[in-house]
């Protein structure tokens, strides 16, 4: 009985062995294999991808193996349409503002062409060069209730709160993201804050400029400066050492001397230039900490001075400058009747293109060299620091966009370095990606070029949805005490009242 | 004798020299209320024809590049404006649509309220005449969202409609009267003849009161021809736009403006009020003589 269940044991065991030798010997040298090929095909279709897996087996075995070959096929592409609308407005001279969008759509057709992709992409763009803002502004929130309003709308940055808050506009963040390292990884910091509204993008940076004080040569070599004196005047503003106050002294005297008519000249509606005077006085409009606008006191009276000592003290600066035409303005300002003008970079561009000169028409750009110089805007006080006010333009997509996908993928076309450049060289603005300073054109542009420093002094606008009932407050002060209506200090009594009085100001601006 | 054959022979002399002096006063009043306007013209046109025009109206120097836009693009600074065909044609639809709307509606409503017994008609009529009498742009607004319920806005048709509704009371107060004034016999007579009032209306009224649509039909063009606020507000696609709005473009801001074009797209917007006054001005001037016996 012990016997038998030994033998059986050696059996088992034998078998056993067999078993493990036949299957070590038979890995190490087999016969065959089986090859199974499994195959994963990827095909677009319709928009749609189709992950197909093909396996085939049972051929001639020699060795056991998985193989997983990947092969894309593209499928006949479905045409894509794209067609996006598009407003904008300003001067004539930037109606590349426009004219951008469309060129950045041929260029994706082009492009998607080369890869063989039926893509046709329409643009139906309208630039209102006529009216003032207040009628682009007024089309817009019409079309808004209407349900009309474009793909794109081109506005200026401190739009964003009012259009974002009454949701006529949509988040950019997703799409920026999207297409960071392809149009948008270079564009400065200071314009994302100029777009960035509630912790959200709202907006792809359009251009963006500075405004420079213009001053007209001849005057100054009339009163006696050197060649030297006058190329050096920007940096001794740059450093503080002429203030607004050497401005008008120096004013009265080309005046007096009667070199020009005027000694100061400043734009004849609310804007950035004005506010200009402010910031030079150490002064704030905006508390981006709390989002708030501010009223500082101390450097608005510093202002309004300043607005006082010239048009009725020394009488440099006329007193009924707010009625001025802009035509009239520029006229006085390319013929030399004014010895110091607050404008804009776009302006060096528009006296080209615009026939203000009397005489000469659209002055060539050698005549703008010949007489101007140009620099920051004086501080008020000695050794103070210089400012200049940055207005970034901006591109936001519409919430009734029906595409807003494809808005943003234009815009990122749009922003490529050859669309910056051409606005920027054809309407004097400054680009807004730091590789389109790189360009040749842009290197070719020595204005630009010379005034590129100035955005290191840049101020900018409050990005508050009552900023236009704000502004308007302040215009008022200025233009009455130049009209001799009221003195500095009522002036600055009759924004602090206007504030107080007014329910939605008064809980929105911080006095200090 | 002689003496009173000499006076004879002065008085007509001073009866002359009055009536001369008189016409003369009579002129220079005329004229002297008109030469504003005149000159307006005789600037437009100067001004369209010439490179520059000197103390106001005397030309130098001809060009005919303020007409370019008859027969190729414009460029405006940089921008490059419409042409300017279909954009006439905007306002060329307008016109005529506000016309029909007008002169139709008011036709009828001029004949029911002169001829028939319509209810509490006095109060109705006051109630027409204090409508036209709210200025066009405090509606705006209303009107804005009326059509835009209606989904209209953003059409031609939106504004011919606005135009036309706000016009009518105006011309049905004036072809009312022109309906007053044809006798209650002249009809009488039509309908005895066998004339359904639809017919009586149609066939013998209406030519007698030709002048009156002449009146309506022109005021009623002009209207549709001016109309700028509507069309500013309720169309948005610059392919709509009438002639108004691409003459205010052309000013823009003063900043760009060149003269030349802009007095020459002016003559021409002037052009085809002109036309339609003088297809019109015959119906307009004469006076219904005909079927007048026993009035």
């Amino acid at each position: 009985m012990a016997q038998t269940k030994w033998a059986a044991i050696s059996i088992i065991l034998l078998l056993v062995g067999v078993g493990i030798g036949y299957g070590i010997w038979g890995t190490a040298a087999p016969a065959t294999v089986t090859e199974t090929i499994t195959q994963t095909k990827t095909e677009t279709v319709g928009g749609q991808t189709i992950t197909v897996t093909e396996t085939a087996a049972g051929t001639t075995i020699i060795q056991t193996q998985t193989v997983t070959r990947t092969q894309t096929v593209t499928a006949a592409m479905q045409p894509v349409e794209l067609a996006i609308s598009v407003w904008a407005a300003g001067d004539p001279a930037s109606v590349t503002r426009v004219d951008n969008i469309v060129n950045a759509c041929n260029r994706l057709v082009k492009f998607a062409g080369t890869l063989g992709a039926p893509y046709t992409c329409t643009i139906e763009e309208t630039y209102y060069h006529r009216g003032g803002w207040e009628d682009y502004e007024k089309k817009i929130f019409l079309a808004f209730e209407a349900g009309e309003l474009p793909d794109i709308i081109a506005v200026g940055h401190e739009w964003i709160p009012v259009l974002a808050d009454k949701g006529m506009i949509v988040p950019l963040d997703e799409y920026i993201n999207k297409y960071w390292d392809f149009a948008f990884f270079d564009v400065p910091e200071t314009l994302w804050n100029a777009v960035r509204y509630k912790g959200k993008l709202w907006a792809i940076p359009q251009d963006t400029e500075a405004r420079p004080l213009y001053i007209w040569k001849p005057a100054l070599k009339g009163l006696g400066w050197s060649d030297e004196e006058i190329a050096a005047l920007p940096e001794k503003i740059k450093n503080g050492e002429f203030t607004l106050d050497d401005m008008l002294e120096v004013a009265k005297q080309a005046v007096d001397a009667g070199l020009v008519k005027y000694g100061v000249l400043h734009r004849p509606t609310p804007g950035g230039e004005l506010w200009q005077v402010i910031f030079a006085y150490g002064g704030k409009l905006w508390n981006p900490d709390t989002g708030n606008m501010v009223l500082d006191k101390e450097a608005m009276q510093r202002a309004l001075e300043w607005f006082y000592r010239a048009s009725r003290e020394l009488q440099v600066l006329p007193q009924d400058m707010t009625t001025w035409s802009w035509r009239s303005i520029h006229t006085a300002v390319v013929s030399g009747e004014t010895l110091f003008w607050f404008g804009g970079t776009w302006h060096w561009a528009e006296w080209q293109k615009v026939e203000y000169h009397p005489e000469l028409g659209a002055v060539p750009e050698s005549y703008l060299w010949e007489n101007f110089i140009f620099a920051l805007v004086p501080s008020g006080f000695q050794g103070g620091k210089p400012v200049t006010l940055s207005h970034p333009f901006v591109y936001v997509v519409t919430s009734q966009s029906e595409n807003p996908e494809g808005a943003a993928l234009v815009l990122a076309v749009a922003s490529q370095p050859e669309f910056d450049v051409a606005h920027a060289v054809g309407s004097a603005h400054i680009p807004v990606r730091k590789s389109s300073l790189e360009h040749p054109a842009m290197k070719a542009s020595k204005f630009l070029s010379d005034v590129a420093y100035m955005l290191d002094y840049a101020t900018f606008l409050p990005m508050h949805p009552l900023w236009g009932k704000y502004r308007k407050i302040i215009y008022d002060a200025i233009a009455a005490v130049e009209l001799g209506k009221m003195a500095p200090a009522d002036a600055l009594k009759f924004i602090e009242d206007s504030i107080k009085a007014d329910p939605e100001l008064s809980t929105v601006v911080e006095i200090v | 004798m002689g003496r009173s054959q000499e006076i004879y022979i002065r008085a007509p002399r001073f009866g002359n020299i009055n009536r001369i002096l008189g016409k003369a006063v009579l002129y220079g009043v005329v004229t002297a209320m008109t030469l504003p306007i005149i000159i307006m013209y005789l600037w437009l046109f100067m001004q369209s024809v010439s490179e520059k025009v000197l103390i106001g109206f005397i030309p130098s120097g001809f060009t005919a590049d303020g007409w370019r836009f008859l027969w190729g693009p414009v460029k405006f600074g940089e921008v490059l404006l419409p042409p300017i065909w279909p954009i006439t044609l905007n306002s060329l639809i307008i016109a005529l649509g506000v016309t029909g709307i007008e002169v139709s509606i008011a036709l009828m409503a001029g004949y029911a309220l002169s001829r028939l017994r319509v209810p509490f008609r006095d109060s109705f009529l006051i109630l027409i005449i204090i409508l036209h009498a709210f200025p066009g742009i405090t509606l705006l607004i209303a009107i804005f969202y009326l059509l835009n319920v209606m989904g209209l806005i953003n059409t031609l048709l939106s504004v011919i409609i606005a135009k036309a509704a706000l016009e009518i009371p105006m011309a049905t107060w004036l072809i009312k009267g022109f309906f007053d004034a044809v006798p209650w016999d002249v009809e009488a007579s039509a309908l005895v003849d066998g004339c359904s009032r639809l017919q009586a209306w149609y066939k013998v009224i209406l030519p007698l009161v030709k002048p009156g649509v002449a009146a309506v039909a022109i005021f009623a063009f002009l209207a549709g021809w001016n109309e700028f606020i509507y069309a500013l507000t309720f169309i948005f696609d610059p392919n709509l736009y009438p002639l108004s709005i691409h003459i205010i473009g052309l000013i823009g801001e003063f900043r760009y403006v060149d003269y030349t074009l802009l007095a020459a797209t002016a003559l021409f917007y002037s052009i085809p009020p002109l036309v339609f006054f003088v297809i019109t001005q015959k119906a307009f001037m004469k006076v219904p003589l005909v079927g007048m016996k026993g009035a």
